[in-house]
């Protein structure tokens, strides 16, 4: 009797997963042939990354909203298909390759981190779609895949930013480096090396740390006690406001030159503005009402709908959507159109920056440098870098 | 002694003393039921997420704010061995060891949706407030946490070998059924095994908001690291945990510091490894064999 029950209890189950997983992969397939172009975005949207992923999810619903409201795109509406690829490269990896088979699209936006990426290029090499992605990792530019398409900054020129306004912009000659162990950190690093050499200044220590450390006091003691007059700091958000909470504490009070990361407004707001007194950044982009009046509409429709500020990291995805849209719009679904149309990309504007693409599938070419206005925490423009 | 070193012996305390206490939150469980809890490190995450409602969202002092965190930790306690370990507690132990590795992704999710991706920055009861000791600028949450923690481990010591209830929770771990024959509730101790479990998660996960942040992802890190300390301090040792949790929390800051940033994970991993290789009961442990 039990075991009938269990029997039962247990068919009833495997029924259940199946027809919910017949009617996800048939209502998938359905949209991809039914007046609607569908196209997969593989983004974090749980797991440590998903500060970024939220931002990233956030941007392309409401790109999504916009252009479907607009007419969609090549006369179809347009349905973007969110996979979570956490913070596993199989995961990544995998669910490119559920989108690939379920939806067979004409495009797909990759995630937003290098190694998720790296795991996935060899899979778009073989299904031969066009994609875009925001991982900064030289590497993956370096492999020259003529199907990946990359719309921030790649991390040599954020590297390169941070290194000349530590020297160039505020004079400093013995810099201290420290840096998050990993895709990001290391190459960053290595390269600021060579950009503060180059101008004639000297790297007095580099320090490293682990992704999930949470103190990282030792590191900035040595490179104290290394002489540094300045810091350039190659961080994520959490882990960046974490040493500038621990240079406070630690009474160390030199300028710090800090990524990208540190700079957007969810973890600008982990840092008290004292903490925030000696900081220099480099963004992504300039993402200001000033800017003008279509920036000044994107952010306050992102802040209206999702009750958080826009950053420039998930941003780009809004812009990658729009360019998606014109692409389609002029050449439709067909792949090897859309890749040459993304090749030929030159000039397009969007709310986070101009796009234009070179022969290693970079499309933005520029950093924007800010310093903290006293006593807040908000970002003062300074200048620009190019590549 | 140079402010460097005196700098980074009470960060190294303080990180080692929030690995002693969730260390011993695994040795508890595992003490009593036999298993090891691989959602210890989201059971961390939860007691600094509830702090950072009761002490940020809902704007409590903190001493309440604490106070009920900790409440609904050890109620958090309660209902994770209701729903997961009773349900499991006869299957074999990979079976429940699995479920916690389940219910620990189920716990991180929850907290994701509940509590949202931006991390938080809890308040401290000291503020930012740095202390001058012989010219090092110490941390005064650090010595905070350093305090607490180990008043926490002498309570919890006190509980275990001077009460009588802390007796019959060693009689349960030492051998269930012949506790359950002498007329010890099994069922309560262990219920009380997990309260105490929550109680000390809970209170690491407070201690380190406001040193670390809050995030959803903080648990796992902290738990490697306590499940590394108590296989150098020994699995079933309450000094263990104790030495353990020191000893891994100095050798991250005084490695990174005198040896190596970039391989100073790589050094408490292969300490533990160098143990699990020569003394597998670690330093305080006694053998299984010697436990019969």
């Amino acid at each position: 009797m039990q075991s009938k029950r269990g029997f039962g209890r247990r068919k009833a189950i495997a029924g259940a997963a199946a027809a919910t997983a017949g009617i996800t992969i048939w209502s998938q397939r359905l949209s991809a042939q039914s007046g609607e172009i569908a196209v997969g975005a593989m983004v974090p949207v749980t797991g440590p990354f998903n500060v970024s992923g939220q931002q990233y999810h956030f941007s392309l619903q409401m790109a999504q909203d916009e252009i479907n409201a607009k007419g969609g795109v090549a006369g179809k509406k347009l349905k973007i298909v969110f996979e979570d690829v956490k913070d596993s490269n199989s995961v990544a990896v995998n669910a490119y390759l559920k989108v690939v088979r379920d939806l067979n699209p004409p495009f797909v936006f990759l995630s937003s981190y290098t190694t998720q990426n790296l795991a996935t290029e060899p899979e778009v090499t073989k299904a031969q779609i066009p994609c875009v992605y925001a991982g900064g990792g030289d590497a993956l530019h370096l492999k020259k895949n003529p199907w990946m398409f990359r719309i921030r900054p790649y991390d040599g020129l954020q590297a390169l930013a941070l290194a000349k306004h530590a020297t160039e912009g505020l004079g400093k000659k013995k810099i201290g480096i420290i840096y998050v162990q990993n895709d990001f950190g290391q190459p960053g690093a290595i390269s600021a090396d060579k950009v503060v050499k180059a101008a004639g200044a000297q790297v007095v220590g580099m320090e490293a740390y682990a992704f999930t450390d949470n103190d990282m006091s030792a590191q900035l003691q040595k490179l104290k006690n290394a002489g540094a007059d300045c810091l350039i700091c190659i961080s994520y958000g959490k882990d960046g406001a974490l040493i500038l909470k621990l240079l406070k504490e630690m009474n160390i009070d030199i300028p710090v030159v800090i990524s990208s990361g540190v700079m957007v407004p969810a973890a600008r707001n982990l840092i008290a503005p004292d903490e925030l007194a000696r900081v220099n950044g480099v963004m992504d982009a300039y993402l200001a009402a000033e800017r003008g009046p279509e920036v000044a509409a994107y952010i306050k429709t992102f802040k209206d709908r999702f009750k958080i500020e826009p950053d420039p990291f998930g941003s780009c995805y809004y812009d990658a959507a729009w360019i998606l849209k014109q692409t389609l719009d002029k050449v439709g679904p067909d792949r090897t159109k859309i890749r040459d149309e993304l090749k030929a990309v030159k000039g397009f504007k969007g709310v986070t920056n101009a796009f234009s693409t070179d022969a290693d599938g970079n499309m933005v070419h520029s950093l924007a440098v800010f310093s903290i206005k006293p006593g807040t925490r908000d970002p003062v423009f300074i200048r620009t870098i190019a590549s | 002694m140079s402010q460097q070193f005196i700098q980074l012996v009470v960060s190294g305390l303080a990180v080692g003393s929030v690995y002693a206490l969730v260390g011993l939150a695994f040795i508890m469980v595992n003490e009593a039921t036999g298993v090891v809890n691989f959602a210890t490190g989201q059971m961390v995450t939860i007691g600094c997420f509830l702090a950072v409602t009761t002490g940020l969202q809902m704007n409590l002092p903190l001493a309440p704010a604490y106070v009920l965190a900790l409440a609904a930790m050890a109620l958090f306690g309660v209902a994770f061995y209701a729903i997961v370990f009773r349900p499991l507690q006869d299957r074999p132990v990979v079976t429940v060891i699995i479920g916690t590795v389940m219910i620990g992704i189920v716990i991180q999710n929850a907290a994701l949706i509940t509590w949202g991706s931006v991390p938080f920055r809890p308040r401290s009861p000291f503020g930012r407030q740095v202390i001058d000791v012989f010219g090092a600028a110490l941390s005064a949450h650090a010595l905070f946490v350093i305090v607490v923690s180990f008043l926490m481990i002498g309570l919890l010591y006190l509980f275990i070998y001077r009460t009588a209830i802390g007796a019959r929770m060693r009689a349960v771990a030492q051998d269930r059924d012949a506790a359950r024959l002498m007329g010890i509730s099994v069922d309560r101790m262990f219920v009380l095994t997990w309260i105490i479990a929550g109680l000390l998660t809970g209170a690491a996960g407070i201690l380190v908001g406001p040193m670390w942040f809050a995030d959803v992802n903080m648990g796992d890190p902290i738990a490697l690291k306590a499940f590394a300390a108590i296989i150098i301090g020994g699995f079933s040792s309450v000094p263990g945990a104790i030495v353990g949790g020191v000893l891994v929390g100095l050798a991250e800051m005084l490695g990174a510091a005198y040896i190596s940033s970039t391989y100073k994970d790589g050094l408490v991993f292969l300490v533990m490894i160098l143990f699990l290789l020569v003394r597998p009961e670690g330093i305080f442990g006694e053998r299984i064999g010697q436990r019969a």
